[in-house]
């Protein structure tokens, strides 16, 4: 483990000998941004009217991809990454639980651990930051969301099995010297987001781009009068800072260094006392990385590539009634703890490392490959009360190769193969295989299929648990790889009379299946993790069907129609049948825009319907209001309205909205909640809403660069 | 009360007599001016800070930003502003613009 922290010093240490070193590479007359440079990524990229487009599908994208733009970005509070995807229904977000507000999304109706998420293709949010990092990129940061289903390329490994979301931030070359949003909402909640970008010389050569985030709430709401706060009083601070060098001769590094550090207290209301039951998690992170892309020849056609990320992160969490002391180191012994039931202490250390070095060479118009190492490495040192204090190291190193065809715009077919040796001692094999082909411009059709491989996190994946009292057994698992084989294939109608390609209907079917997946089943006096290949016979797999119909019927009014149905379906011992639970079995969404000519006044409206789920055997017992609740085994079907309006004026927009204007909230969303030290307490079965309506209102200013 | 009333009455109508007697005659209205600007835009970005601002300036009432053909095409209202004072803000911006066109819609 010391050999780790040094090499991971080390390294850090020398990413600005890198950077530097990168600078000195030989001009040349050329442009690289072939590899890592901004997508060019909209539904029609060279046409700008007044109204710009929320949410749209690429026509451009070779995996059927979704885009939440700038402008999509804007429709609701979207205060952090997991609010952003309220309009979308091929993402769901939903709690881990209902004390800590950790949010998790589900695509394909898979947990999010299976969807890659990205920063500017860098793969973020693993591990210990998975449960809360949606929460830590505030959506006035970014610039677009892409989501790809299904497989996608395998330059940044294979975690990708049901598909990737690429996160775009305000870039360094953005114009905007200042921008600023505030927000404020009835339940006390308020952000800062602050924005900088800044190009330093006249041959803008280098940029940069600072972010700051502030977030809190200051009052407790207990709407449903269960004794516990519907959400946690919280605080977060969000840094960051990007660089970016760009060459006449095409070289370009980007760089940049993120902070994070958040404290959370969930639980029971304040007004119960010193003895009340309380979740108390504070978070911590630091990352840096550097990205080079350097050109080999005049055209551009060959070039390489170099990303080196390093990030640092500590997670603590105490649930009980007693205050987390954030003096106390990792390896505090777990006797500090009282012991009995509705104690849970986990503290946790990750430090990881991603490097990946890319050749990639474009042979003629209809041919390319590229060629690539990987690196991939985690260190982990946590302990969950009583269990012993344990070091684990996790790496990957890869190798990989993919083959482009193209046939001007009317095919193309992507094939790439990973071979990756997991701990220095299981080697696998990844093919992927991507086929888009558009007959005419009003047809694109697209399918994919190929394997995903992860290493797993059996506690931090289901983080939720631990804001119950029953045993877990997470951690006797270790860290098994999960395996699984995606398919998918999606057709793209634009219609004729919609010159504009505004007006679409599109199709997608996918299919995940696992070969390898760790199970976690409810009890009523447990919650068990195991393996799949350990039951004979055992199943795990999901179809996921979707229909997008997306229109412009006049100048500025928008209508998006989104239907999704899955079938979710795993065998765990718990439950007397195999659908899968916790897993809504539809949603459907309908997005209005209406926008003024010139987008001076702004209205949105976003209805959903949110399917059942299954519920865990268990819960079928719980009574509510005297009553059995789930007889059927199922949740209610549950609507969600959002509505906004945003005035702009030159310089600023301000904007007022409500979120879950309906109400609904899940009923008794808290097992046990009158009995927080008792064997039943459970507060991680949530399926719905916490919070009823939200009222809110926010202003944004930007600042341009003038001549 | 009824007295009270009868003023109010008395002094809503008055103001009323005053300010459409004392309003200037109507000038007839000019119809609406197009003019397209050749510009030095060159990506997305350019497109959406000439959009963020030009489309607050006074008078525009329907922009159009071609980035491919770098040009930008702005509808206006003759009486508040016109092509030179259009074709100013997008340089104060730090972009060229020269009019290709400006004619009555």
């Amino acid at each position: 483990m010391a050999i780790h922290r040094t090499l991971f010093r080390t390294i850090y240490s020398s990413l600005a000998l890198f950077a530097g070193l990168a600078f000195t590479a030989k001009a040349q007359q050329i442009d690289t941004t072939g590899i890592y440079g901004e997508r060019q990524d909209t539904l029609s990229a060279s046409v700008f009217t007044a109204q710009r487009a929320g949410n749209y599908l690429s026509k451009l994208g070779d995996n059927r991809t979704e885009v939440i733009s700038a402008a999509g970005l804007c429709k609701m509070a979207c205060c952090n990454l997991a609010e952003s995807f309220e309009n979308s229904a091929s993402v769901t977000v939903g709690y881990s639980d209902a004390v800590t507000g950790a949010r998790q999304i589900r695509l394909l109706g898979q947990n999010g651990i299976y969807t890659q998420m990205l920063d500017e293709n860098r793969p973020v949010m693993r591990g210990l930051n998975a449960p809360f990092g949606l929460n830590y990129v505030p959506g006035q940061w970014l610039e677009s969301i892409q989501i790809a289903k299904g497989v996608t390329s395998v330059i940044n490994g294979v975690e990708s099995m049901t598909g990737q979301i690429n996160m775009e931030h305000r870039k360094p070359t953005d114009e905007k010297p200042l921008f600023v949003q505030a927000s404020a909402m009835n339940d006390s909640k308020c952000d800062l987001n602050i924005a900088s970008s800044l190009q330093l010389d006249e041959m803008e050569k280098w940029s940069t781009v600072i972010l700051a985030h502030l977030s809190g709430n200051f009052a407790e709401h207990d709407m449903n009068a269960d004794g516990f706060k519907d959400d946690p009083s919280q605080r977060t601070m969000a840094l960051a800072n990007r660089w970016l060098y760009y060459a006449p001769s095409g070289l370009q590094v980007r760089f940049g260094l993120s902070a994070v550090a958040d404290s959370r207290l969930g639980g029971q209301v304040e007004s119960l006392g010193n003895g009340r039951w309380m979740a108390d998690v504070t978070n911590r992170s630091i990352d840096g990385y550097v990205k080079v892309g350097v050109p080999l020849n005049e055209t551009n056609s060959q070039n390489i590539a170099f990303v080196l990320d390093i990030t640092d992160q500590q997670m603590q969490s105490r649930y009980g009634n007693r205050m987390f002391n954030p003096l106390m180191p990792v390896t505090s012994s777990p006797a500090l703890m009282p012991a009995g039931i509705g104690y849970r202490f986990y503290n946790a250390n990750q430090q990881s490392l991603f490097f990946n070095s890319l050749y990639q060479n474009e042979l003629n118009e209809s041919h390319k490959f590229t060629l690539g190492l990987s690196a991939l490495a985690d260190w982990y040192s946590d302990v969950l009360t009583s269990d012993c204090y344990t070091t684990t190291a996790m790496n990957d190193l890869g190798v990989f190769g993919e083959y482009t065809f193209h046939r001007s715009d009317v095919l193309s077919v992507i094939t790439g193969l990973r071979a990756d040796l997991y701990g220095f001692d299981k080697f696998r094999f990844s093919p992927r295989l991507t086929v888009k082909y558009m007959p005419e411009e009003h047809w694109v059709f697209r399918a994919n299929a190929g394997r995903g491989i992860r290493y797993s996190n059996p506690l931090i994946d289901n983080f939720g648990v631990l804001s119950s009292s029953k045993p877990v057994n997470a951690r006797e698992l270790g860290h098994p790889l999960e395996e699984s084989w995606t398919a998918g294939a999606n057709v793209t109608w634009y219609l004729p009379f919609d010159k504009k390609e505004k007006t679409y209907l599109s199709l997608d079917w996918f299919n995940t299946t696992f070969s390898e997946q760790v199970l976690v089943g409810y009890y009523a006096d447990r919650i068990d993790f195991s393996l799949l290949s350990a039951a004979p016979g055992a199943r795990s797999y999901t179809n996921n069907l979707q229909l997008d119909f997306s229109t412009e019927p006049v100048r500025g009014f928008t209508a998006t129609l989104t239907a999704r149905l899955t079938d979710p379906r795993q065998n765990l011992p718990c439950q007397s049948d195999d659908i899968k639970p916790m897993t809504s079995l539809y949603k459907g969404v309908l997005n209005l825009q209406y926008a003024t000519r010139l987008s001076r006044w702004i209205f949105d409206f976003t209805a959903s319907v949110n399917g059942p789920c299954r519920v865990w055997d268990f819960m079928k017992g719980i009574e509510i209001d005297g009553k059995e609740y789930y007889t059927d085994g199922y949740t209610d079907v549950y609507p969600l309205l959002y509505a906004q309006v945003t005035r702009r004026f030159k310089g600023f927009d301000i904007y007022l909205g409500g979120e879950n204007l309906t109400g609904y909230t899940q009923p008794c969303p808290i097992i046990d909640a009158d009995t927080p030290f008792g064997t039943g307490f459970d507060a991680s079965c949530v399926w719905g809403p916490l919070m009823g309506v939200k009222l809110y209102a926010g202003i944004r200013m930007t600042i341009w660069k003038k001549e | 009360m009824k007295r009270f009333l009868i003023a109010a009455m008395a002094f809503l109508c008055c103001t009323g007599i005053c300010f459409a007697s004392g309003k200037a005659p109507k000038a007839p209205k000019q119809p609406d001016r197009e003019v397209v600007y050749q510009t030095n835009l060159h990506c997305k970005s350019c497109a959406a800070k000439i959009q963020d601002n030009i489309a607050f300036e006074k008078g525009v009432k329907d922009l159009e930003i071609q980035v491919d053909e770098k040009t930008v095409r702005v509808v206006y209202n003759p009486a508040k502003t016109d092509s030179q004072k259009l074709a100013e803000a997008i340089r104060d911006l730090g972009y060229t613009a020269e009019i290709i066109s400006d004619k009555e819609l």
